[in-house]
C-alpha cells in the first residue's frame, strides 16, 4: 500500500494520494471509490462528486459552473490537483468541476481541511486530488466506451493500456485515452412546475497519456500529458451566451530513490462571448502559461523518522483584456520541509512551507499532524488523529489585477484549522466496518470580498469561521460470490461571516456564508454478484441562503442515481452493459440561477473490452 | 318577544362576523403599499413585500406566499390596474414575462410571455381594459440599444395585440388625453407620442436621454432628461421651460417622483465616486412645480435612495434603501419637512412603491 504511516501497526483508511500525503498525520483523506469513478463517467467531476463526497456543489445549471464549498469554504478555498500540479484556473483560483472530464487520471482523492503547507496556496477548505497509477503489464488491452442518454447526450471513449518489457529489464507502462462528448439536454418540457428548467447544450473534447518507464537502475521516468476542450453554450433558446475553455498540460516526473525532480507546462485558456458568434469583438478573454520546476529529497534520518525538503518555483504568464491590454507575469517560489516520526504506535508529522511571490509576502506556514493507536486487537482498531494547521490563500490574479476594482496590495488570506477525529476499525469474518469522525475548527482572516457597497471593489475585509463536523461508515463485504461495498457520510458545517465592515454590514455578523449548507450527506451502496452490479447513491444537501443575511434560500434536496451493470464475455472480446437513472425520484430542485434542474433521466452505456 | 328577536339577531351577528373574518384572509393585500423589490439581477430573487395599511408591518415575498412560487427575475415594475396586480420580471437569461395577480389577495391569475417581449420596462393602462408596456427588446452584444418598443396589451385575455416600434431604451410613459407620451434614454433625444386611438406614432425632440416623465397638477408634463426637467404643453406639444437640475459635473438625477397633491417633485442626486473607492454618494432633493430654478445644495433628506415614493393617505415619503444586493434593503420613511418617522427592513434592493 502506497505510504503507510506507522509501520505496519496503523492499518488505517490513510491510503495516499502521493508519497506526500503520507508526511500529512492527522488529515482526512477519503478515497474515491474506483467503481464510483467508473460508473460517473457520463458525467463531470461535478457528478461523481456530488454522488460520493459532502463538498457542497453548487452549480448554475447542467453544463454551467460547478464549484465546491468544502468545509465551509468557498470555490477558491478548494486546490484541485492534477499529479500532484494545482490546476485551478489561474484568474479565478477556482476549478469549474463540470468542466473537468472523468479521464486522464485513475484515482481521486478528497483531503478534508486546510493542507497549505503540504500543498501551497490556496487548500484552505480542502483539496481534490487526481492521481495516474500505472499499470504494469506486458499485454495491450482496449476499451470502447459508448454511451447515450434520454436527454440526447452522448459520449464516446476510447483507452488504450498496455505495457512493454525490454530485454535489459526495463520496463514501460502505456495508458492514452481520447473521450468526445456531446450534451444537448433535450428536456422533455421547458419548465417544471412552472420555474423554467436551465437548458445548456456542452460540447467537450478530451485526451491524455501516461507514460511510465521503469529503469534496471531503479529510476522511474513519468510522463503525463492532457488536452480538453469545452464549448458550451448558456441557454441557446433565450440569451445564447458562449464560453469556450481549453487546457493542455504536460507533467514530466524523475523519480531515483529518495529524490524527485517534476518538470511541468500548463495553458489555461477561458474565452466568454455574449452571443454565440465567436468572432464577436465584445468577447473577454483570458489565456495562461505556467512553467513549473520543482525538486524533492527524501532522507530517512533515524529508525522512523523521515524528512523530505523541497523547492518549487513558477513563472505565470497571465493575458487578460480585463487587465489592461499587457501580459502579466509572476515569479513564484515555494521552500518546503516535511518530517515525520513514528514510533510504534503513534506517529508525528510537522510541515513547514513559506511562499515567495513576486512583490509579495506570504506567511509562513506550518502544520503539525498527529496519529496514534487507542487501542488494537485482531480485529478492532481504534486511532485519534489531530491537526494543527496555519493556512494561507494567496489573492488571486483577477482579485489583484483587475482593472478598477482590482487591488495589487491586497493581503493574503490566512488561517488557522484545528482538527480532531477519530478511526475504528471492525473486522469480521467476511465483513470490515470503518466508522469515522471529525471535528474541525477553521479560523480565516483577512478574507478577500468583492464588496458590494464599494461597487465591488476588492478589500481582505472579512473574517469567516468555519467549524464542523463528519462522521462517515464504510462497510465492505465479501462472501463467495457476493460483494459489496457501504460508505455513507454526515457533514454539519457551520461557516459564518463575523466581522462588520460598515454599519450595514452588522446584520451579517454570524450568519451563514451564501450557499454552503449546513446538512448534507451522502449514501453509496454497490453490490456485485457475478457478472451483475447494482450500485445506488443517494446525495442529499440542505438549505442553502442565497443572501448575506440569510433572509431568503435554496431549498434542500435528496437525489437517487442507480446503476445496473452486466458484464462477461463473448468469444475474445469483454463486453459490459450499463443502465443507468439519474434522478430517479424525479425530484424538482432548483440551480443558484432559480432555475428548475432536469428530472429523471435514463442513460444506456456499453463497454466493450479488446 | 325579545329572547325571539335576540337569538336569530345574535346568529345573524355571529354569522356576519364568521363571513367577515373568512373574507379578511383573502382581503390581506386589498389596503395598504405594495413594495418592489428589484433583487440581484443574477440570482434572480425579485420579491413584492407588502407594508399594511396603517401600520410598519411588513410581509415578506407575498407572491411566493400566495402561490408557492419565486417571481422567477428581477422585479423591474408594478402596477395596478382595475383590481389586478401586474409585475414586470426580468430573467438574466432572456425568460422575462409579466405576472398577473389578483390585487386584493396576490393569487396568480395568468402570466404573458413572449419571447420578443424582453427587458419589460412599465406599464401604463388606457381605459382598463388595455394597457400600454415600454420594453427595451433584446441588446446588441456591447449591451447598447436596439430598436425599443411599446406593446399594446389586451387585459381581458392577457394578450399582446401591437408591437409599435419607438426610440431605444423606452422608460416611463405618461398619457394625457389620447395620446402616449413615452421617454426613450437609450440614446435618444426624442419623446415617441402614440396615439391611443390609431396606435401612430410621431416624435417630439427634447434633451438626452429622457427617462422619466410625470404629469404636474396643471396637466402639464414633465420631462427627466440630460438632468434638466422640461415643462411641456401636451396638446401644443411645445416646451415652456427647461430647468437645470444642479451642476456637479458626475452626479444624476434618480428616482423622479411627484407628491399625491402633484405640486412637488422629490429625487435622488447622486455618483459613485471614483476618488474614495466608487462610493454611491448624493442626496435626495425637492422643487416646487412653480420654482423657477432649483437650488441643488439644498437636500432636504441627507440619504440616496434606490427608490422614492409618496403615500396620499400619510403625506409621507418613502425611501427605498439598499445597503447591497445581497442582503435586506430598508425602507425609511419621512415627512414633507424631511424628519425621519420610522424605518421598516424590506427584502432586497427595494425600489417602487405602489400604494392602495
Amino acid at each position: 500500500m502506497q505510504g503507510q504511516i506507522v509501520s505496519t501497526q496503523l492499518d488505517t483508511v490513510t491510503i495516499t494520494a502521493s508519497a506526500n500525503a503520507s508526511y500529512s498525520l492527522g488529515f482526512k483523506i477519503q478515497k474515491i471509490d474506483s467503481l464510483l469513478i467508473h460508473r460517473y463517467q457520463i458525467g463531470t467531476m461535478a457528478d461523481l462528486l456530488s454522488a460520493s463526497s459532502t463538498l457542497g456543489i453548487k452549480t448554475y445549471g447542467a453544463g454551467r459552473l460547478a464549484t465546491s464549498s468544502l468545509r465551509g469554504m468557498s470555490a477558491i478555498h478548494t486546490a484541485v490537483l492534477w499529479n500532484g500540479i494545482n490546476i485551478n484556473q489561474p484568474n479565478l483560483g477556482q476549478s469549474d468541476l463540470s468542466n473537468i472530464p472523468i479521464l486522464s487520471f485513475d484515482q481521486v482523492f478528497v483531503q478534508y481541511g486546510a493542507a497549505g503547507s503540504l500543498l501551497g496556496s490556496g487548500a484552505v477548505g480542502g483539496s481534490i486530488m487526481l492521481q495516474s497509477v500505472p499499470t504494469w503489464t506486458k499485454k495491450w488491452s482496449h476499451g470502447i466506451f459508448l454511451s447515450i442518454d434520454s436527454f440526447a447526450n452522448k459520449i464516446a471513449k476510447i483507452t488504450s493500456t498496455g505495457g512493454f518489457v525490454f530485454k535489459e529489464g526495463s520496463e514501460i507502462a502505456c495508458k492514452v485515452g481520447l473521450l468526445a462528448s456531446n450534451t444537448l439536454n433535450h428536456y422533455p418540457n421547458t419548465s417544471r412546475l412552472n420555474v423554467q428548467i436551465g437548458q445548456n447544450t456542452v460540447s467537450q473534447k478530451g485526451l491524455h497519456a501516461d507514460i511510465y518507464l521503469k529503469t534496471i537502475h531503479h529510476t522511474l521516468w513519468t510522463l503525463h500529458l492532457f488536452w480538453s476542450n469545452t464549448d458550451l453554450i448558456i441557454e441557446p433558446n433565450y440569451d445564447a451566451a458562449r464560453q469556450f475553455s481549453e487546457q493542455a498540460r504536460l507533467v514530466l516526473n524523475y523519480n531515483k530513490k529518495k529524490l524527485e525532480v517534476k518538470l511541468a507546462l500548463l495553458s489555461d485558456k477561458l474565452d466568454y462571448y455574449p452571443t454565440t458568434k465567436t468572432n464577436s469583438l465584445l468577447a473577454s478573454k483570458a489565456l495562461n502559461y505556467r512553467w513549473i520546476a520543482r525538486v524533492e529529497q527524501e532522507l530517512n534520518l533515524w529508525k522512523g523518522a523521515s524528512l523530505k525538503t523541497g523547492i518549487d518555483y513558477s513563472y505565470w504568464i497571465t493575458n487578460v483584456d480585463n487587465y489592461g491590454n499587457k501580459a502579466i507575469t509572476e515569479h513564484r517560489m515555494d521552500l518546503y520541509s516535511l518530517a515525520k516520526q513514528s514510533l510504534g504506535f503513534f506517529a508525528i508529522s510537522a510541515t513547514l512551507r513559506q511562499s515567495l511571490v513576486q512583490g509579495y509576502n506570504p506567511p509562513l506556514s506550518p502544520a503539525i499532524g498527529s496519529e496514534a493507536l487507542i487501542f488494537q486487537s485482531k480485529k478492532n482498531q481504534l486511532a485519534i488523529k489531530s491537526n494543527i494547521a496555519k493556512n494561507y490563500r494567496v489573492p488571486t490574479l483577477n482579485e489583484r489585477y483587475w482593472l478598477v476594482l482590482g487591488n495589487i496590495n491586497l493581503k493574503p488570506e490566512n488561517g488557522l484549522n484545528k482538527e480532531i477525529g477519530l478511526v475504528w476499525v471492525k473486522t469480521y469474518a467476511h465483513i470490515k466496518n470503518e466508522i469515522g469522525v471529525n471535528y474541525y475548527h477553521n479560523l480565516v482572516d483577512d478574507w478577500v470580498y468583492w464588496n458590494p457597497e464599494k461597487n465591488y471593489k476588492v478589500e481582505n475585509i472579512q473574517q469567516v469561521k468555519a467549524t464542523g463536523f463528519e462522521v462517515y461508515c464504510k462497510i465492505t463485504g465479501k462472501l463467495n460470490d457476493h460483494s459489496f461495498n457501504l460508505y455513507t457520510q454526515y457533514s454539519l458545517t457551520k461557516s459564518t461571516q463575523e466581522k462588520a465592515y460598515s454599519s450595514f454590514s452588522n446584520d451579517l455578523i454570524g450568519k451563514q456564508l451564501i450557499y454552503v449548507p449546513v446538512h448534507q450527506g451522502v449514501f453509496n451502496l454497490s453490490y456485485q454478484h457475478k457478472k451483475t452490479t447494482f450500485t445506488l447513491q443517494n446525495q442529499w444537501i440542505g438549505k442553502r441562503f442565497i443572501d448575506f443575511d440569510n433572509q431568503q434560500y435554496l431549498a434542500g434536496f435528496a437525489l437517487i442515481n442507480t446503476q445496473l451493470a452486466y458484464q462477461s464475455k463473448f468469444k475474445k472480446v469483454g463486453y459490459q452493459v450499463l443502465l443507468h437513472t439519474n434522478n430517479l425520484t424525479n425530484t424538482f430542485f432548483l440551480n443558484v440561477e432559480r432555475k428548475a434542474m432536469p428530472g429523471r433521466s435514463f442513460n444506456l452505456s456499453w463497454v466493450i473490452q479488446l | 318577544m325579545k329572547l325571539l328577536i335576540y337569538i336569530p339577531l345574535s346568529i345573524l351577528l355571529a354569522l356576519q362576523s364568521c363571513n367577515s373574518s373568512l373574507n379578511n384572509t383573502p382581503q390581506a393585500y386589498s389596503k395598504g403599499i405594495v413594495v418592489t423589490n428589484s433583487g440581484n439581477f443574477l440570482d434572480n430573487n425579485g420579491s413584492i413585500s407588502f407594508i399594511t395599511n396603517g401600520t410598519n408591518s411588513i410581509t415578506f415575498n407575498t407572491f411566493n406566499k400566495e402561490n408557492n412560487r419565486e417571481l422567477g427575475g428581477s422585479l423591474q415594475f408594478y402596477t395596478e390596474i382595475a383590481e389586478k396586480g401586474y409585475a414586470l420580471v426580468d430573467n438574466s437569461t432572456g425568460q422575462d414575462k409579466i405576472e398577473v395577480v389578483d390585487a386584493a389577495t396576490m393569487k396568480s391569475i395568468g402570466a404573458i410571455q413572449d419571447p420578443e417581449v424582453i427587458n419589460p420596462r412599465y406599464l401604463v393602462a388606457v381605459g382598463t381594459d388595455k394597457a400600454y408596456l415600454s420594453y427595451w427588446g433584446s441588446l446588441n452584444a456591447d449591451y447598447s440599444f436596439k430598436q425599443g418598443y411599446v406593446a399594446l396589451i389586451d387585459l381581458t385575455t392577457l394578450k399582446i395585440i401591437k408591437k409599435i416600434p419607438v426610440g431605444k431604451g423606452p422608460e416611463q410613459m405618461e398619457i394625457v388625453g389620447n395620446e402616449l407620451f413615452v421617454c426613450n434614454q437609450g440614446d435618444d433625444t426624442q419623446l415617441t407620442i402614440i396615439n391611443t386611438s390609431t396606435n401612430l406614432t410621431q416624435k417630439m425632440e427634447v434633451g438626452y436621454n429622457p427617462k422619466a416623465i410625470k404629469i404636474d397638477l396643471n396637466g402639464k408634463l414633465w420631462v427627466l432628461a440630460d438632468n434638466n426637467m422640461y415643462r411641456i404643453n401636451a396638446k401644443t406639444k411645445a416646451i415652456e421651460t427647461v430647468i437645470k437640475m444642479g451642476t456637479h459635473l458626475e452626479k444624476e438625477v434618480n428616482n423622479l417622483t411627484l407628491s399625491a397633491d402633484k405640486k412637488t417633485f422629490y429625487y435622488t442626486y447622486s455618483f459613485y465616486d471614483s476618488a474614495d473607492g466608487y462610493k454611491l454618494k448624493g442626496e435626495t432633493y425637492s422643487f416646487g412645480i412653480d420654482d423657477l430654478s432649483i437650488p441643488a445644495n439644498k437636500p432636504i433628506i441627507n440619504k440616496i435612495f434606490s427608490g422614492l415614493g409618496f403615500d396620499p393617505e400619510q403625506q409621507l415619503i418613502y425611501g427605498g434603501f439598499t445597503p447591497s444586493f445581497k442582503q435586506a434593503g430598508y425602507i425609511f420613511r419621512y415627512k414633507t419637512s424631511g424628519v425621519l418617522l420610522d424605518s421598516i427592513k424590506a427584502e432586497i434592493a427595494p425600489s417602487g412603491f405602489y400604494f392602495k
